[in-house]
């Protein structure tokens, strides 16, 4: 099985916080950071923002044809505006609703024309900080009938819903797993899918490996997005920098159900080196792919059918040793 | 003034509020410093502001930022030396890896010391935010605190007229902050006396402290010095308005703060990304007033009953009663 990964330009960006606006570090022009991504080995695509970070679809096609880069998907920027402050598919004022609505029809229009497989929405803004702010019952009918309506401007182009608990809103309507099914679910539309951030999925407290089965079966995983942080907020450091069994696990599951999409790295590398931590990136990735693809050579689902876990957990701990002689 | 103590607000409270996905900001507030000192004259009862280090003042305009206070008829009630806001600090500041990095922090907090004695403010804030570190086998952590705290000493050692004052803060913007909690910075602290503590009631919250134990400790150790007011759900430093989440902790710290008979500054240090700055600072104080009402109605001798009885039953009966929400009080 492939295992395609691709990568945000974040690591080559530079990347502020609401503490350091000004940036931890210079970063690099659009067609800079394209050209740095592309010649990092085990890196076969990019996920890129539209209209933040390329306008022309067609344009990019060429662009990314010639770095021999293939683009993942493309991201429907309703995040980075304040205008959309208050909510994007569910702000209480119609016209933001709308203005939303359009943006993601021309994300889909965009990825058309630059040969993207899909276009991810993250509908981040909607959400709330306050008690007593949110209309819970409008804003869930407003972002049933904003995605449904997205999802009638081209069904030859599947729109990938992502999740996350919180930031920027305190609280976001679209939290986690189970309401992301729930939403897609209600939607019923072959080509409306969940992207599953295994980071997003550790910060709701999940185990991401659970909910990628749970989408997988219900035959609505669109994409993955890999990263990692300590459970409490989307640190968006590289993938097995602290949870290493669960993106274990997590791997095994969706290759032995049979999840044939992109994994994008989405990674905010504030104090890093954009392309050593992508290279370190790559590396965990691989190795705990393939160590979940040992896993299934040697059927331990079978183990885990029998309920015995840590029979399976022996032959991982096996795998483990010896561990290979490195030279620091 | 809230209740006799003198009321505070950071500088960002009535400014463009920005995060890492809108960068140019959420719009609303003022941009220049003028403007958000002149939304902050519409906050009734306000006495200070605080600033920051290169956010705010600089070498050159620090007394003209002074001027414009005065004429505004505003103290300036805390510096914060700017060990944070620019990507030179990424790594660290007083407990960088790089030495050369450790000596300019410390450059930097004698420098805001003196700036802060020359403009009759009596304390200096350190908050070490990149003093921390995002990844397992980062951070040497027997040289972290050593460093900081000789650095501390240094420092306070190098101008007696300002206090400087150390904020805790669980994380943000590292993963993990070495000095992330009340019991950590009495720690760091032993033995100096010269040295106190700012608390911050989003920072406790977050760390998953009880707010006025926390005061009640620091308080023990006499570094009890300053307080920021804000509120957040638990998890993060949301920096909401006060009492938006913990209305009963918020209760009992201003309890707690009668009792230990704290005279000082009340600041709010929230970020209104949504709201209107100058309203969401007013709501602030109506709740910090009610607050104190709600304690004087009920009695500090009545509280101090039922919290010698250590039962909870009457406990949630004495919040009810301080609410307002019931007829029958603490028995």
């Amino acid at each position: 099985m492939e295992f395609k990964l691709a990568s945000n330009l974040a690591p080559f960006s530079r990347l502020s916080d609401r503490f350091v606006p000004g940036g931890y570090g210079e970063g690099y022009t659009f067609e800079q950071a394209l050209e740095l991504v592309s010649k990092i080995d085990g890196i076969a695509g990019v996920g890129l923002g539209w209209p933040c970070q390329f306008q022309d679809g067609a344009k990019l096609r060429s662009m990314l044809d010639n770095l021999g880069l293939k683009l993942g998907t493309v991201d429907t920027d309703i995040y980075t505006e304040a205008r959309f402050k208050n909510g994007s598919l569910s702000n209480p004022d119609p016209a933001i609703r709308r203005a939303a609505i359009d943006r993601a029809k021309g994300a889909i229009d965009a990825a058309l024309a630059a040969g993207a497989p899909d276009i991810n929405l993250w509908p981040g803004h909607d959400g709330f900080d306050y008690s007593f702010q949110g209309h819970y019952a409008d804003a869930w009918e407003w972002i049933v009938e904003g995605v449904a309506e997205i999802a009638e401007h081209n069904p030859a182009l599947p729109i990938s819903i992502e999740y996350k608990c919180k930031e920027p809103r305190a609280n976001t309507y679209i939290s986690n797993m189970g309401k992301a099914l729930w939403l897609v679910e209600r939607i019923d539309k072959p080509h409306v899918g969940i992207t599953l951030d295994v980071g997003h999925s550790l910060a709701a407290l999940e185990n991401p490996a659970e909910c990628a089965a749970l989408a997988l079966r219900a035959g609505k995983l669109r994409q993955v997005h890999l990263n990692d942080n300590y459970r409490d907020w989307d640190h968006d450091l590289y993938p097995g920098a602290v949870n290493v069994w669960e993106l274990v696990e997590f791997f095994f599951w969706v290759r032995k159900l049979g999840y044939r999409g992109w994994y994008c790295l989405d990674i905010f590398p504030y104090r890093e080196d954009g392309h050593k931590i992508v290279q370190t990136a790559v590396l965990a990735c691989r190795t705990c792919w393939e160590l979940a693809g040992r896993l299934l050579e040697l059927n331990i689902d079978r183990l885990l059918a029998a309920g015995d876990h840590l029979e399976a957990k022996r032959i991982l701990w096996e795998l483990m040793t010896p561990i290979k002689e490195v030279k620091a | 003034m809230i209740a006799n103590h003198p009321f505070g607000a950071c500088l960002p409270t009535f400014g463009n509020c920005a995060d890492r996905y809108c960068l140019s900001g959420y719009g609303g507030g003022g941009s220049t410093m003028e403007e958000m000192l002149d939304l902050s004259m519409q906050v009734p009862g306000l006495d200070g502001i605080e600033l920051v280090g290169n956010w705010h003042v600089n070498d050159n305009n620090i007394r003209v930022v002074n001027k414009m206070l005065a004429d505004r008829g505003k103290k300036l009630c805390m510096l914060v030396p700017d060990l944070w806001t620019q990507a030179k600090w990424g790594r660290g500041s007083l407990a960088a890896p790089d030495a050369k990095t450790r000596r300019a922090g410390i450059g930097e907090v004698k420098k805001v010391m003196d700036w802060a004695a020359e403009l009759g403010c009596p304390f200096v804030d350190v908050w070490l935010g990149q003093d921390g570190f995002d990844y397992p086998f980062q951070a040497d952590y027997t040289q972290a605190y050593p460093w900081i705290r000789a650095a501390l000493v240094e420092c306070a050692a190098y101008n007696k007229k300002t206090r400087i004052l150390v904020e805790y803060k669980p994380r943000e913007p590292r993963g993990r902050c070495f000095v992330d909690s009340a019991a950590k910075v009495l720690l760091l602290l032993q033995g100096l006396d010269e040295i106190g503590v700012l608390l911050d009631v989003g920072h406790s919250l977050q760390g998953g402290e009880n707010v006025s134990e926390a005061a009640a400790l620091l308080h023990a150790y006499g570094k009890l010095d300053y307080v920021h007011l804000n509120d957040n759900h638990g998890d993060w430093d949301d920096d909401m308005m006060v009492g938006a989440v913990h209305l009963v902790y918020y209760l009992e710290l201003v309890y707690w703060l009668k009792r230990l008979n704290y005279q000082g500054w009340l600041t709010l240090d929230v970020f209104p990304y949504r709201e209107d700055g100058v309203q969401a600072a007013i709501q602030c104080k109506e709740w910090m007033e009610a607050f104190f009402a709600a304690i004087d109605r009920v009695g500090m001798d009545a509280i101090a009953k039922v919290i010698r009885g250590a039962d909870a039953t009457r406990a949630t009966a004495l919040v009810r009663q301080a609410l307002g929400l019931s007829a029958v009080g603490a028995r």
